[in-house]
């Protein structure tokens, strides 16, 4: 196998791998990218997420400060779970604004008002938390990073996704990359590695007529960095949190104007904005109570809100809005004429590998950032690549030499990840990863309950046993299917071991667990997190206490303000 | 079929092919782009966004609409 040497090794191109990697490029000039897709269309900015509006902008403007944004996030459901830890989001409201100047240095168009500053809002929920930011034009957003990604001759590897994490002695040096197009592998061989791949949303089969690619989130991303930190030993947390959003097309459920109603058309979120849930949960309640279907109500925006609304989301290059509204066109919807209808879609977890305000796992040499950790916004993932781009090259920096790779290790890597293409009959990767999600959808869906999680966890022992080993691929595409589908596994594994664990139920923002047999949040997990963790073959899960619910100080976030390894 | 292309227009520059995010486009021997894997097209637009000859056009399938 061809070894690739470099300081530091970032895996994935999204908005996170880029991020970090052009924050590192200031302290190496050896980085190595992978991206599974082509920079252009690697991540969920490539196709268009998040990418209409940024936020929060905090201190600026007439924004909030930093201190008021994360009351207002302590205050709603997140704060309210008892498993936030709220200077995550104290440091997102402080760096935050630094980093969109920096995007709009590279690149990024913002809208702005006649005075020429930004063209920001702020506003706040009712019982919400505080919402703050602007409008850009989509089809900037991941163009700018691009442009500085080459301006800074940072080197990225398309169409190579990472199959798993080479160690040493627990010290991540590595991984082995799989070309999707020509089925080669490459040891790529580093002192530091920051793992960016994104959310795991190819876990379920969304509804019935669907096809299994459509979603909302990014298809490629379907928890490769979770599935390979396990499988190196690492923790993760939070796993038994799914995300969930109402979608029209595959675009949230946004109310820029109009109203969310239920089938009897009333308008049911105020009522619930007022008890602190977070919109997501409200929403699948309505839907469990018998409400549904739920609906986005947009008749009574005047025509200059809506000329509004066109104008800052409705340019035809500027994500997501091109999905959106070729959505309308292709079903045939006037927003004006009658209310248009949402469909319920989980679209990942929460969760993901332990990591410290540096952005570093519980693994030495790896770093994780993006929605690979639980920073479920875009602000989240720049804010934290920028610390563990920052970390891992100080981390690489501190190395005297490249620890030796194990080949033994290697060896086993490739011989597992490559059988699939050596098979001369079985099963295809494809029809494994519909029967695995299938399995999630009827035994992990949205609603849970324990006995249904047994049974889910039961069939995933038989497809282990019985069916992984028979899949098999005729070419490069199918084995980076194949790959995926044992990296689906293992993380709807987790997902089930996580829930099942949970005995309660619990609002985390636009996540939840809800388990019908535990149907409210109980004090004895307040505070607690499940963390997972693999010893040997076997799955460990266990709970862990986490930090204190209140406002950090600003003591708290100067100690933790320069990034350290 | 997802992703429809108008062969007159296309000028088989392999845009589509190069930044399909799931690679479920494929060129043929004349370097014709077609898609090969349909069910695993996630309906993200971005080959018709980027088609420079305006030649792609993504219909959505029946049963997402």
């Amino acid at each position: 196998m061809k070894t690739v040497k470099s300081d530091l090794l970032i895996i994935g191109a999204g908005a996170a791998g880029s991020m970090a990697a052009i924050k590192a490029s200031d302290f190496t000039d050896d980085i190595i990218v992978l991206e599974k897709a082509a920079h252009r269309s690697g991540g969920a900015l490539g196709i268009g997420h998040y990418t209409s509006e940024i936020n929060p902008m905090c201190n600026v403007q007439g924004g909030p400060t930093s201190m008021e944004f994360v009351e207002g996030y302590m205050s709603s459901s997140s704060g309210w779970s008892g498993i936030e830890r709220p200077l995550d989001k104290y440091i997102i409201a402080e760096e935050f604004t630094d980093i969109v100047r920096d995007l709009e240095s590279w690149g990024l168009y913002i809208y702005k008002k006649e005075d020429g500053t930004w063209d920001s809002y702020w506003h706040k929920h009712i019982g919400e938390r505080m919402e703050s930011g602007c409008w850009v034009k989509g089809g900037t957003m991941k163009k700018c990073l691009m442009d500085e990604v080459k301006r800074r001759g940072i080197k990225i590897v398309e169409r190579t996704m990472a199959v798993d994490l080479l160690t040493n002695d627990g010290k991540v040096v590595g991984a082995v990359g799989l070309n999707v197009r020509t089925g080669e592998f490459t040891a790529y061989h580093a002192k530091a590695v920051v793992m960016c791949t994104g959310s795991a949303s190819r876990s379920y089969i969304v509804s019935p007529g669907d096809k299994w690619f459509w979603m909302r989130d990014m298809g490629t991303n379907c928890g490769d960095g979770r599935s390979m930190v396990y499988r190196a030993g690492g923790e993760l947390t939070m796993m038994e949190l799914i995300r969930t959003d109402h979608m029209q097309g595959n675009v949230m459920a946004r109310f820029w104007g109009g109203k969310c109603v239920n089938a009897k058309g009333e308008e049911f979120l105020i009522e619930t904005y007022k008890k602190r849930w977070s919109r997501s949960y409200s929403m699948h309640l309505e839907e469990e109570k018998g409400n549904g279907p739920l609906f986005w109500d947009a008749r009574d925006i005047s025509d200059e809100q809506m000329k509004y609304l066109i104008e800052y989301t409705g340019d035809e290059k500027n994500y997501p809005d091109v999905l959106l509204n070729e959505y309308y066109k292709q079903k045939g919807i006037d927003r004006r004429e009658a209310p248009a209808e949402f469909e319920s879609q989980p679209i990942g977890f929460l969760g993901g590998p332990v990591f410290n305000y540096y952005g570093g796992t519980t693994l030495p040499g790896l770093y994780a950032a993006g929605d690979e950790i639980w920073m479920d916004s875009l602000s989240g993932a720049y804010v934290f690549a920028r610390r563990a781009g920052i970390a891992a090259a100080k981390y690489a920096e501190l190395q005297d030499d490249w620890l030796p790779i194990d080949e033994k290790q290697l060896g086993e890597i490739e011989k597992v990840a490559n059988t699939p293409s050596t098979r001369e009959k079985g099963i295809s990767p494809q029809e494994l990863e519909e029967k695995a999600r299938a399995i999630m959808t009827e035994y992990a869906y949205l609603s849970k309950t324990g006995g249904k999680l047994e049974q889910g966890l039961r069939d995933f022992r038989e497809i282990r046993e019985r069916w992984l080993p028979q899949v098999r691929a005729e070419n490069p595409h199918d084995l980076m299917r194949a790959v995926e589908v044992r990296n689906i596994i293992d993380v709807a594994e987790i997902h089930m071991a996580s829930s099942l664990f949970r005995t309660e139920s619990v609002p985390y923002g636009r996540h939840f667990l809800h388990r019908l047999d535990y149907p409210t949040q109980h004090p004895t997990w307040y505070r607690q997190r499940v963390v997972v963790k693999r010893e040997g073959d076997e799955m460990k899960v266990f709970k862990r206490k986490t930090v204190e619910q209140r406002p950090p100080t600003r003591e708290e976030y100067e100690a933790v303000r320069e990034v350290k390894p | 079929m997802t992703a429809e292309f108008d062969y007159e227009k296309c000028t088989k520059c392999g845009i589509c092919y190069n930044l399909c995010p799931l690679d479920v486009i494929a060129l043929d021997e004349k370097g014709k782009p077609y898609v090969k894997y349909p069910d695993e097209c996630q309906l993200c637009f971005i080959c018709q966004v980027e088609c420079p000859a305006e030649a792609v056009k993504v219909k959505i399938p029946l049963a997402f609409l």
